[in-house]
């Protein structure tokens, strides 16, 4: 129990460091608010390695987190419906038996960038904001592949370990 | 991988296309900045201007060249609006969410 703790209180710190470095990289972004959202790494994982309720667990603190370190109640709004949007979504694919990790953490980067759109368009009361999701989603889906694999390296390795 | 993913990840794909159909393009433009959902200031971007936007929220220096739009500054906790760069053709937008600006290119009308 104290052990799964601490596991978790490092899963934020280092989710909080993969959205650190990500807000602080110089990305080529061409769009509003674009980002890649690698520190959906951990999300995935630990909804992998633990459960559903832990990955929220994670993700909801480390969202409170950097909103306190970075301002305010708006990037709040923006990143926990990205987050907890793609979150909900993985669980659904995750349960359904129907995907494999690929295809979950696929869809978790195509929602995770759906929704801070919409929240976008919210905010700002624009159209033009879907008009991103073009650009957007695409990027996501292919974050997605990129965090699935290394989600189920991370895996592979932290189930040798334990047995 | 297995078959339901490609399935997935082709389904996704197709529906993030869709907004392209709605997407048009034609000459003259305009830049409309508002700020908390209250229009600010309409430019053309047929002159090259600076805009200096400062509210309560914080202060954007917008840029207008060569027929696009770009946050040249801004003091705003993320940077995203300086990050997303220029923009020229109508429906693109810059967004600071922290300070609640919005530019948004349109065909003039
Ligand atoms: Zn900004």
């Amino acid at each position: 129990m104290i052990k799964k703790t601490a596991l978790l209180a490092n899963l934020v710190a280092l989710s909080l460091i993969l959205f650190l470095i990500e807000s602080v990289l110089p990305l080529p972004l061409f769009a509003p608010g674009a980002k890649l959202g690698i520190a959906q790494v951990v999300t995935v994982f630990t909804l992998y390695y633990f459960s559903a309720k832990d990955a929220f667990l994670v993700l909801l603190t480390r969202t409170t987190l950097s909103a306190m370190f970075f301002g305010g109640p708006t990037i709040f709004l923006y990143s926990a419906a990205g987050g907890i949007f793609s979150l909900f979504i993985m669980t659904l694919l995750k349960k359904s038996g129907k995907f494999s990790l690929y295809g979950v953490s696929a869809a978790g980067g195509f929602c995770h960038n759906l929704a801070q759109l919409i929240v976008a368009y919210f905010i700002l009361n624009s159209n033009a904001f879907f008009h991103y999701i073009s650009v957007l989603c695409p990027v996501g889906i292919a974050t997605g592949l990129v965090i699935g694999y290394v989600a189920s390296e991370i895996l592979r390795r932290m189930k040798l370990l334990k047995s | 991988m297995k078959i339901n993913d490609i399935l997935l990840i082709i389904v996704l794909l197709l529906f993030s296309f869709i907004p392209l159909a709605f997407i048009n393009r034609s000459a003259a433009k305009i830049a409309v900045v508002s700020v908390n959902n209250e229009h600010y200031k309409t430019v053309s971007l047929d002159k090259d201007a600076v805009l200096t936007v400062k509210t309560k929220y914080g202060e954007n220096i917008v840029k207008i060249e060569n027929n696009t739009v770009a946050v040249e500054s801004a003091d705003c906790a993320d940077k995203i609006c300086v990050r997303s760069g220029k923009i020229e053709n109508a429906g693109e937008v810059i967004a600071c969410l922290p300070h609640r600006l919005l530019i948004e290119v349109k065909e003039d009308d």
